[in-house]
């Protein structure tokens, strides 16, 4: 069994008699020495003979009106597209008048150029559509008025100058009302800590009571006591005695030095 | 040259909204008022005040020791954040109270001095978190035979 020595490129260009004096020379020379390659040579002629074939019976088929019919509504097809994106103005400013740039001397229209979306888009300006295909720089009157408008003297658009120190006010106020909100003391009531006791399981023999609610104990910091002390060069000593309510009641008992001496 | 001057308008407001802002949040602090109630109390039998019948704690431990307790004043001062305030005292010295912290629980953090005029020779420190309405007290200074017993309530 002998194994393909020549590429599918080279057979195919064999067949097709594309190869120079050399390359057909060489061809030849190692297709005498592979009943392989001559088996591939064969299958690829075959192969092309059948689509011949095939595309001629359907060439037979199509009459001249039906291919120039067919050409023409590939063209509406492209064109319909175009007119549905593209607003009235861009065929007016756009073709100067007797530019035939639209319209053929022949009466066929010639596609016009669309944008088709896609990855390019990216690098491409906003409105791309006009300004990347429309022939502008072939109308004088649009070239010159783009001249005018890159001019380093003039203006830039109406808001360009003062959008961005509207933008710094904004800010400015919205960095006082957090500086305020982040330094407002808290004047609302005592949050109550809530704590949620467990209901109490049921007997085995009792019945199933089931809450939907759980008790909530709300409880309360009441009282005051004592977070640090400093004494002097006193004696002293902290403690708590019951007061309202049995609410702890911080006491600070300190000697006086004056009153000992 | 119009948008340097527009620029330098809104960088001028930018650095008076961030300095006014926090006077604004002062401004939002709630004053704290603070009762403070100064008793004389005595081991000698005597009168207890009315007034004081109502203290719980002072009926208890080591309190009810006096048989005596006379009410020598009772100012009532407004308390700011970070702000003192100096209440004289009897003996000569001064009771300074602040108001250090509003805590989010709505209790309130105090800081407590008494002291002579610019001296620390008493009680340099103390800091206390109290809820609104309950009192602690300062007791221990000796006064005209007697022992000095202050209380103070905040935010009652």
């Amino acid at each position: 069994m002998s194994t393909p020595r020549i590429e599918d490129s080279v057979l195919q260009q064999l067949r097709d008699d594309e190869l120079d004096a050399d390359e057909r020379e060489q061809a030849l020379r190692l297709l005498a020495d592979s009943s392989h390659d001559q088996g591939r040579l064969r299958a690829m002629e075959r192969l092309g003979e059948f689509v011949n074939d095939v595309t001629a019976e359907d060439a037979a088929q199509l009459s001249a009106a039906d291919s120039s019919r067919m050409f023409e509504n590939i063209l509406m097809g492209l064109d319909a597209p175009a007119a549905a994106h593209a607003p009235s103005d861009a065929e007016t400013s756009v073709a100067p008048s007797g530019a035939g740039a639209a319209v053929e001397t022949d009466g066929r229209k010639r596609p016009k150029l669309r944008l088709i979306e896609g990855e390019g888009l990216g690098t491409l300006p906003p409105r791309s559509e006009k300004v990347a295909f429309e022939p502008k720089l072939s109308s004088p009157e649009g070239l010159a008025e783009e001249r005018r408008g890159s001019q380093p003297g003039q203006a830039p658009d109406a808001d360009g100058g003062t959008k961005w120190p509207g933008l710094l006010a904004v800010v400015a106020l919205a960095a006082a009302a957090l500086l305020a909100l982040a330094l407002r003391p808290a004047d609302a009531p005592p949050a109550p800590i809530a704590e949620v006791v467990a209901p109490v399981p049921a007997t085995p023999d009792g019945p199933v009571v089931v809450e939907d609610e759980p008790e909530v104990i709300v409880a309360s910091h009441r009282g005051t006591e004592v977070e640090a002390i400093d004494f002097g060069s006193n004696m002293g000593t902290v403690f708590q005695v019951p007061g309202e309510r049995d609410v702890p009641v911080a006491v600070v008992w300190i000697s006086d030095e004056e009153y000992v001496r | 040259m119009r948008h340097m001057w527009t620029t330098k308008r809104y960088l001028g407001f930018l650095g008076l909204a961030l300095l006014v802002a926090p006077v604004v949040t002062r401004a939002q602090t709630p004053a704290v008022h603070a009762d403070v109630v100064v008793i004389l109390a005595k081991e000698e039998p005597g009168t207890i005040d009315p007034s004081l019948a109502a203290v719980g704690a002072l009926q208890r431990p080591p309190f009810n020791t006096f048989r005596s307790m006379r009410v020598l004043s009772r100012p009532r001062v407004t308390l700011r954040t970070d702000q003192d305030v100096d209440i004289a005292l009897p003996n000569g010295r001064q009771l300074r109270l602040r108001i250090q912290q509003v805590m989010p629980d709505g209790r309130l953090r105090v800081r407590v001095s008494i002291n002579r005029p610019n001296q620390s020779d008493y009680l340099p420190l103390l800091q206390v978190l109290a809820s609104p309405g309950d009192p602690f007290f300062v007791a221990g200074q000796a006064h005209d035979g007697g022992t000095l017993v202050i209380g103070i309530t905040l935010g009652s």
